[in-house]
């Protein structure tokens, strides 16, 4: 059955709720079982001894204490269980989180962020179908069935003898049903996602339709998808159904049997009234939990795949920088890259083959090459986003890897291709680069970056909330917040990552000389693939396959490295 | 609430006979398993009395054949029931599919975007089992109510109402009470949920930011706190959801004490025999199953209802946008399936439109025959155009442009300068306001949305590739295209190399709307399939903008030397190879300010010089 070892590991915390509720359950049986015993007791006395009402009224009010007990006990149990499940839950998501963050690129660089928020959100969730229904139901399915075959036997050993007989067909019977039926009828539902793939793509590709002059087709092909899935799922279903209905008639032929051989035995003497209709009545009680987990097998499925992608993820390799306990001050200086070499886990080729150069302070250094050279890669690793295994870096003398990360962050800005704006106003957007910034700061930045007439257009300004049910941004929209961070942080490093692709020409020309007065004073890397924003910088260092081809001025270079000629001259065609 | 409702069921109304039946078999599954436990009682009852073996044997037969019923209409009512849900499936995805397409991309505006398409997904999806979740359930209680009622009156009127009263609280009124305490608990939820799934993207996607900002703990706290919160409230929640198990078992235990109380007077006066006793308390047991899964269907009836207002939402709203055009000028292409979402008089006016067999007719006959005509795309002409997509915001004011056979044109302008609306216009996916715009001499209002963009190659801006083969982004253009067009197409395009070198050539599956492709191989993927399109005239909408200088230039030059014999229509930001161009215009705020060629504009225009000082 399914039941993971790993996964059970997770209620350890909180065994004893756990444990209380299965408890609760189990006593929830019990009370089942004296309410048959008072029920058959009271029809017994009023039907064959003629007793009167109040004779059997005793009876009665046991029944109806029994009864609100037995409810009692059931919320108890979903009550419990659900302290399990809110911890699993917590400490789960708090667990995925951090492995999240302490993870230098691996997992991120491989999976799509929205499916990793699934598994964040939705997989977690998943699990509580698990933890709340099935897992106890698998307890309660052995235990209820136990509890009344031993008040079942001694009255009656012959139902208590096909009790015993059908009982573990039910669970051999649902094993099957997991091995055949069901993996057919999982590779069915996976067709189903990939219908909902299909459905999705074509809306989203409305416009392409149309502009070919195939959306009216379309629809045809949406029907005809739809219904050939349904044709090839019923074929499917009728055979997992099959397994169900087997299971189903099972317990009810089991009654049926049951309720005609006590009628018979009744008949010819050999067993009393009130036995029987006890028997009768928890017949059909000792099926239910069986066929409760039947109807949960699904939810216990998806629990386990759920749990699987989860550990997946928490077991991956995570990469982490050691951290070192001789932690030296960061003294501002000159940046040093020394025979460093990178390579990305899941390519072949080098990133960064044994590169070597400085920046000094206080200069600007421009980073070109077409892309995949490399450029990035050199801002990933020193703003420490991915680890350094080859080579050093070193900050005026000091090894960067011995510097705090957190102190080192707090001098470099760093503004990427495409930057992150999170799910919060614009105010909050730009600030998030300076604790305690002044609203005053904040327009000044905004200003700096040309996103001030912009905001201030908005119907909500500065407090607009923006992304997906906010306000969208354009690619330049974005990368302008980004700078006004820049701005605000005011920090000694400034690591652009072709931070103006996305910028409009129009705005380009004023916002070279807004990043011009951003970088007085300080040192900066920029990675450009527009040559338009670099030609002034103090040196230029042209990458090529992860290794450097070319360094020194504009103007140097120009005479002395072709690959710098063909890019500059690319660029000038645009002049 | 009521109305959205309707509105679905309407939707669902072509199925209704085989929902009915699939009710139906639910029914009788529990109907069964009444009869099966009633019938036993009645055997062992009888048998207590010790009668003739004969007297026994009919009851028999009946607890044999409920027993082995039970199974089968189980079997049946899932057969059918899922029956009903594929068949609700293909028709809601091919109703909101139908319903958005003449929508898209004139008003439907952010929906596109494709987080929201997918929550729009998940909502059709949840509609699509409204039958299994939300109208099933119900159906079945209350033939199961009414069927253990008539039987209990014919022991007793009284067992009746006996039954009924806590059949009724377990059925109606717990399941809404612990609905309407757990309501507001349940939006609550929701939002936190979503909130959780922004911090956590926000996490995902701002890693690097939240580092490199040194707000990472902040943002773990408010993840963590939100995370709790969520897991309180969901607790809460199960707290009063859980008394629904816990109360409808109460109340049919006290539904068997009401009958038995209501049973022994008549039992010792001998109105009804002692044996009712038994067969009445086991029929009770029986029934109440019918009324467990009535408070899923209430919250699965919620959300249903929710999902239908959102979708909803989208298919009104914008026809409250497109109506008075298609009212006013063009009836009878209104969909027909957003007739029924028009006012009265609206309705009215569309009906009378096309019941006017004169002006149908002609319509018609003219259509066709342009339809006939089978565009060149030699000339095309915009006089005179205003446009705007709100009111009172013209994006576009006294345009005229002329595209003559084999010319190459080229518009530029910053952003928000209205260039893509022109592309937008052309392609007729908006109206204009006033002015014309025409091929060949032929005005767009004489021509149907088909016929106009047959004379259009398109690059978009944003090139959408389908999760499918290359080959099967290719067809799209030219569904009956052999292999070897698509070859001399992809050669063409300058893509034939890369393919080649694919294990699976053609058959490549380019992954999810193309991910595993790069941007540079994406547009040629788009050019080739303009290509293949293979009309008159080339539309390329910012093609270059998101690549580097390099592969700016190659797919620049793929682009000039493929629309050698065509028209180009070119719209860019970025100055490339301006004097590739036969004129060039400038558009600021709408308005075109110069046009010309290079030359001429780099010496007149002051707008134009701009650009060339950075």
């Amino acid at each position: 059955m399914n039941i993971d070892k790993n996964l059970l590991k997770l209620t350890s915390k909180t065994k004893s709720s756990f444990v209380i509720s299965i408890i609760s359950g189990v006593v929830a049986s019990g009370f089942t079982i004296l309410l048959a015993h008072f029920l058959a007791k009271s029809i017994n006395q009023i039907f064959l001894e003629n007793k009167t009402l109040s004779d059997v009224s005793n009876y009665l009010f046991l029944f109806i204490i029994a009864a609100i007990l037995k409810a009692f006990f059931i919320w108890f149990e979903r009550n419990k269980i659900d302290v399990v499940v809110g911890d699993v839950k917590k400490n789960l998501r708090e667990a995925i989180n951090k492995k999240l963050f302490e993870d230098k690129g691996n997992i991120l660089l491989n999976k799509q962020s929205g499916g990793l928020t699934n598994t964040v959100v939705k997989g977690v969730e998943a699990l509580d179908t698990y933890f709340s229904e099935y897992l106890p139901q698998l307890f309660l399915s052995a235990l209820t069935p136990i509890l009344i075959l031993i008040f079942v036997s001694p009255i009656d050993i012959l139902s208590g003898v096909v009790f015993l007989i059908t009982a573990p067909i039910i669970p051999l019977l649902m094993y099957l049903i997991g091995s055949t039926a069901e993996e057919l009828n999982r590779k069915q539902w996976k067709s189903l996602n990939r219908m909902s793939g299909h459905f999705l793509d074509v809306l989203q590709g409305i416009t392409t339709l149309k502009i070919f002059n195939r959306a009216k087709e379309e629809i045809k092909q949406i029907e005809m998808i739809s219904n050939a899935f349904k044709t090839s799922t019923m074929k499917v279903l009728k055979i997992a159904f099959l397994s169900a209905l087997v299971l189903e008639l099972l317990s009810t032929i089991s009654i049926a049997i049951i309720a005609v051989e006590i009628g018979l035995r009744l008949m010819y003497g050999k067993m009393d009234f009130e036995s029987a209709l006890f028997v009768l009545i928890l017949a059909p009680e000792f099926y239910l939990p069986l066929r409760k987990l039947g109807s949960r097998y699904h939810a216990g499925l998806e629990g386990i795949a759920a749990f699987k992608s989860i550990q997946k993820l928490l077991t991956s390799n995570s990469n982490k920088n050691e951290i070192n306990s001789s932690q030296s001050k960061f003294r501002n200086g000159d940046i040093e890259f020394k025979n460093v070499s990178f390579k990305f886990p899941s390519r072949e080729t080098k990133a960064l083959d044994d590169i070597s150069f400085t920046i000094e302070m206080g200069k600007t250094v421009a980073i070109v090459g077409e892309s995949g050279s490399g450029k990035s890669t050199i801002i990933n690793l020193l703003m420490q986003f991915l680890k350094l295994e080859n080579g050093d870096i070193l900050i005026s003398k000091n090894r960067l890897l011995d510097i705090s990360e957190s102190e080192w962050h707090k001098q470099v800005s760093w503004i990427s291709q495409k930057p992150h704006i999170f799910h919060k106003t614009i105010l909050e957007n730009i600030s998030i680069a300076k604790k305690d910034a002044t609203e005053n700061e904040i327009i000044e930045a905004a200003q700096n970056a040309l996103i001030h007439d912009w905001i201030i257009k908005l119907k909500d300004g500065y407090k607009t909330i923006v992304g997906e049910r906010g306000t969208t941004l354009s690619g330049g929209e974005i990368q302008r917040i980004a700078l006004a961070r820049a701005f605000l942080k005011d920090s000694p490093i400034l690591l652009m990552d072709e931070a103006t692709s996305s910028i409009d020409s129009i705005y380009e020309q004023e916002l070279i000389s807004s990043i011009k007065r951003l970088s007085k004073n300080k040192t900066v890397v920029i990675v450009a693939h527009r040559l338009n924003t670099i030609t002034n910088a103090d040196k230029i260092i042209v990458m090529d396959s992860g290794k450097i081809i070319g360094e020194g001025t504009h103007a140097e270079l120009l005479i002395s490295s072709k690959k710098y000629q063909n890019l500059y001259n690319t660029f000038k065609r645009e002049m | 609430m009521k109305q959205t409702l309707i509105k679905i069921l309407k939707l669902l109304s072509p199925y209704k006979w085989w929902m009915l039946l699939a009710s139906l078999m639910g029914f009788l599954t529990i109907g069964s398993s009444i009869g099966l436990l009633m019938t036993s009682a009645y055997v062992i009852a009888k048998a207590a009395l010790h009668p003739h073996i004969g007297e026994l044997s009919i009851a028999i037969v009946g607890v044999r054949f409920f027993g082995i019923s039970r199974g089968l209409l189980r079997y049946a009512e899932r057969l059918f029931s899922h029956d009903v849900t594929f068949n609700l499936l293909a028709k809601f995805r091919v109703w909101f599919f139908k319903s958005i397409e003449p929508l898209v991309p004139s008003k439907t505006g952010k929906f596109t975007s494709g987080d929201l398409l997918t929550r729009v997904v998940s909502d059709v999806e949840s509609l699509e089992h409204i039958f299994i979740r939300v109208l099933s359930p119900p159906i079945i209680a209350l033939l199961v109510g009414i069927l253990v009622s008539v039987i209990f009156a014919f022991f007793d009127i009284s067992f009746a109402i006996a039954f009924l009263i806590p059949y009724l609280l377990a059925g109606i009124v717990i399941p809404f009470l612990t609905y309407k305490l757990s309501a507001k608990i349940g939006e609550d939820i929701i939002s936190l949920r979503s909130r959780l799934t922004e911090l956590s993207l926000d996490g995902i996607e701002g890693k690097n930011e939240l580092i490199s900002f040194g707000k990472l703990e902040t943002h773990n706290r408010e993840f963590n706190d939100t995370n709790n919160k969520l897991i309180k409230l969901q607790r809460r929640m199960n707290l009063i959801s859980g008394m629904n198990e816990s109360l409808i078992g109460l109340m049919m235990n006290i539904a068997i004490i009401a009958i038995f109380i209501t049973a022994v007077p008549l039992v010792k006066s001998g109105a009804i025999s002692g044996i009712s006793l038994s067969v009445l308390a086991l029929g009770t047991m029986a029934a109440f199953e019918a009324v467990l899964p009535i408070p899923l269907a209430i919250q699965y009836l919620n959300n249903s209802i929710k999902a239908g207002n959102r979708l909803f939402q989208i298919t009104e709203q914008t026809i409250e946008d497109k109506k008075r055009f298609w009212i006013t000028s063009d009836a009878e292409s209104f969909p027909n399936v957003l007739i029924g979402n028009l006012s009265k008089k609206d309705r009215f006016r569309v009906e009378a439109s096309r019941n006017d067999t004169n002006l149908t007719k002609q319509r018609y006959l003219k259509n066709k025959k342009k339809s006939n005509l089978k565009l060149k795309g030699e000339n095309v002409e915009l006089k005179n155009i205003n446009f705007s997509y709100r009111k009172n915001e013209e994006v576009l004011k006294e345009i005229s442009i002329k595209i003559n056979t084999k010319e190459k044109i080229a518009i530029i302008g910053g952003s928000g300068a209205g260039k893509s609306s022109i592309i937008n216009l052309l392609l007729n996916f908006w109206k204009i306001n006033n002015g014309s715009i025409s091929i060949d001499n032929i005005d767009y209002n004489e021509m149907s949305e088909e016929d106009i963009r047959s004379v259009y190659s398109t690059i978009p801006q944003k090139i959408f590739l389908f999760s499918d083969t290359i080959k099967g982004n290719l067809l799209i253009a030219k569904p009956d295209a052999t292999d070897s067009e698509l070859w001399s197409v992809l050669q063409k395009a300058e893509l034939k190399k890369f393919v080649e070198a694919l294990p699976n050539k053609l058959d490549t599956w380019i992954g999810n709307q193309g991910k595993q492709l790069s941007g540079g191989e994406q547009k040629r993927i788009a050019i080739a399939r303009a290509i293949l399109k293979d009309s008159n005239i080339f539309i390329c909408d910012e093609i270059t903008a998101d690549l580097d200088s390099v592969t700016e230039m190659n797919i620049l030059n793929t682009i000039h030397s493929v629309t050698k014999e065509k028209s180009l229509v070119y719209i860019t930001h970025r100055l490339v190879d301006m004097d590739k161009f036969d004129s060039i215009y400038l558009l600021e705020n709408g308005k075109i300010v110069s046009a010309g060629i290079h030359s001429e504009l780099l010496i007149n225009s002051e707008q134009y010089k701009k650009y060339f000082e950075i």
